[in-house]
């Protein structure tokens, strides 16, 4: 068991391209962190950092009070799960289990009994003899999980590892994650760039874009206070609307103007004083806009209507941008007609057009 | 229409798989017919008149030293064998993943060796072989090695690029350096290819006729040399016994290939689908 730190890192590959630029993450004993991103955004590199698989450019990485950034993979006291499962083809499930055991000269018993412990905890005993090519998906990502947990190492990593199974097994092997790292009581560093997974799995998330980390924090924290426009999109399905106002101030109430309409927020910062009468973004999460309520009435035309069962996402066309609201399931209305919404005042975030930072929380 | 496609298709591989055959065929019959009768009637087969049992067998083994050349043949081919496997994995792997200009350059190297004939290279080799006294047995390996390592780099470099790299990146993790990493997880996954190039190789250096005779031949004879000295003075040959030792040659190299001819296919396949 052991903390992560992460100091000013940065790499920049041969051809110049910078994945990870000047990253700084501390990671507490035993907590389970998700790093999440679009394609591209450095995540899995940094993971592959902290592995040692590949080298930091600059910065420092820290496994407890360790700098191992000299330090070669095997040495680092880690263990990693990858996307591919990367299990070795010609080994049957218990020497790929066992064979980290072997290369540390582990006693054959100590191996024989470690092997079937977790074998035990992944429900994989009766596979053992078998080759990873006579396997499930499934069972092929249960057995690097084994091969990661015999070692009981001090940090695991997962980099995407739910990204080749189908969604109902997905769903499932989350559970299982979670489960796991409750049970084992490791640092746990996962990548994706599912938010889903990141939002249910994770003690914290870091949200990561070109390179860079844009917030991290908890879940909740994630969604309700998002520090930039990059979070505020990223974070949430379906994702948060949009929309260009102008910020009003009247005796100490803002006002957000949107063409014609004017509608007031409780919203009350610093930040937004200092953007009175300037052109900001609005961002109104979908379920924030609702059918009935108070306040400002708003007019829009209803485009598509989609029942999922629980819920019913609409889309309207608002002064030509497209909002989507979540409400619940309702009877299908008519495409094309006019549509009343309200939008809860206390819930909407500005953003500042030219730096995307979110000046209605205060930081 | 396809059935017909089909039929011709299969007259034709039985026409050429006759024509390979039929020179094998000449031979063993022949090893048993009389030497007299081999140069008058080649294509007949043996009579009561004509049948010569194992003498030609017994005349041959004993002319020829065919005991001390086969040691000498099967020395230099399991040799050479194993240094280029082993040698031409290694570098396969090595070229293959690390992705330097330098390395890029010594595989279109590798690449560009097959292609220049044995002919071409052959008087001037053997002046280098002298001057770097590989002129014996233990040298003949060395140059094997050399003339062998086009072939074989190209196609392990074929295999190596189809495996997945994160299997090495997790032996790594596991507690293992280059070496082990090499021979305890890449080395097994490349058996199909491995068994291919073992097979190429072999049944080339067995068969093998002009290098060794060229490098050593005066002073080490392997099995192609042995019988070629069943050529006595002026012309005149004991066929019977040539023919005997011919079928005792090939013995050994068909054995070794019917053993793994399932893994040449799966090998070749292998290389070209996965890379």
């Amino acid at each position: 068991m052991a903390k992560i730190t992460l100091k000013n890192l940065s790499k920049v590959f041969e051809d110049g391209y910078k994945a990870v630029d000047n990253l700084s993450l501390e990671i507490a004993d035993r907590e389970f962190i998700v790093l999440v991103g679009p394609s591209g955004c450095g995540k899995s590199t940094t993971l592959r950092m902290i592995a040692g698989l590949e080298s930091a450019s600059s910065g420092e990485i820290y496994i407890g009070d360790r700098l191992v950034n000299d330090i070669q993979p095997k040495d680092r006291d880690i263990a990693m799960v990858f996307q591919s499962y990367a299990l070795y083809p010609d080994k049957t499930v218990y020497k790929n289990i066992a064979f980290s055991l072997e290369r540390r000269k582990t006693p054959k018993a100590e191996i024989e009994k470690r092997v079937q412990e977790a074998a035990k905890i992944l429900h994989i005993e009766h596979l053992l003899n078998r080759k990873p090519k006579a396997l499930s998906g499934g069972q092929r990502q249960r057995v690097a999980l084994g091969r990661a947990i015999v070692r009981d190492p001090a940090v695991f990593l997962f980099d995407e590892p739910l990204s080749n199974l189908d969604a109902k097994l997905r769903t499932q092997m989350r559970t299982e994650i979670s489960l796991l790292h409750r049970r084992l009581g490791t640092t746990f560093i996962y990548v994706t760039h599912d938010q889903t997974e990141a939002m249910t799995m994770g003690d914290r998330i870091a949200v990561m874009e070109a390179g860079v980390l844009r917030q991290c924090d908890t879940p909740e924290n994630l969604y309700s206070y998002p520090k930039n426009i990059f979070v505020a999109s990223f974070i949430g399905s379906p994702q948060m609307n949009f929309l260009s106002c102008v910020l009003k101030e009247e005796e100490g109430a803002f006002f957000a103007c949107i063409g014609s309409d004017t509608l007031p927020t409780t919203r009350r910062t610093k930040a937004m004083s200092a953007f009175t009468g300037r052109q900001v973004t609005m961002g109104i999460r979908p379920e924030d806009i609702a059918l009935t309520g108070d306040g400002t009435p708003l007019h829009g035309i209803l485009k598509v209507q989609e029942n999922l069962g629980s819920e019913t996402y609409l889309y309207i066309d608002y002064g030509g941008a497209t909002l989507t609201a979540k409400v619940s399931p309702m009877a299908p209305l008519t495409p094309g007609r006019e549509i009343t919404f309200f939008i809860r005042g206390d819930k909407v975030h500005f953003f500042d057009d030219d730096t995307g930072e979110n000046i209605s929380i205060n930081s | 229409m396809k059935s017909k496609k089909n039929i011709i298709i299969f007259i034709v591989l039985v026409i050429l798989c006759l024509a390979f055959l039929f020179p094998v065929f000449i031979v063993l019959m022949n090893s048993f017919k009389s030497k007299l009768f081999i140069s008058s009637e080649p294509f007949a087969l043996p009579t009561a008149e004509t049948f010569a049992g194992l003498t030609n067998y017994i005349e041959g083994l004993k002319k020829t030293g065919f005991f001390s050349a086969f040691a000498l043949s099967l020395f230099i081919t399991a040799g050479s064998v194993l240094a280029i496997v082993i040698f031409t994995s290694m570098t396969a792997w090595y070229i293959t993943r690390v992705k330097t200009k330098l390395a890029r350059l010594t595989y279109y190297a590798f690449v560009f060796s097959m292609v220049v004939p044995f002919q071409m290279v052959m008087f001037t080799m053997v002046k280098a072989a002298n001057v770097l006294h590989l002129d014996s047995p233990l040298g003949l390996i060395v140059i094997y090695l050399g003339f062998g390592a086009g072939l074989s780099v190209f196609m392990f470099s074929g295999f190596v690029k189809g495996i997945p790299v994160e299997i090495e990146e997790a032996a790594m993790i596991d507690g293992c350096g280059p070496i082990r990493t090499f021979f305890l997880v890449v080395f097994p996954l490349m058996k199909p290819t491995t068994i291919t190039v073992a097979i190429l190789n072999a049944m080339w250096i067995w068969n093998d006729y002009l290098l060794p005779y060229l490098v050593i031949g005066s002073d080490y004879k392997t099995i192609p040399i042995a019988i070629q000295y069943l050529r006595g003075g002026y012309g005149s040959i004991d066929m019977g016994a040539m023919m005997a030792m011919l079928v005792l040659s090939i013995l050994p190299i068909v054995i070794f290939y019917l053993l793994c001819q399932k893994h040449i296919i799966r090998g070749v396949v292998a290389g070209a689908v996965k890379g």
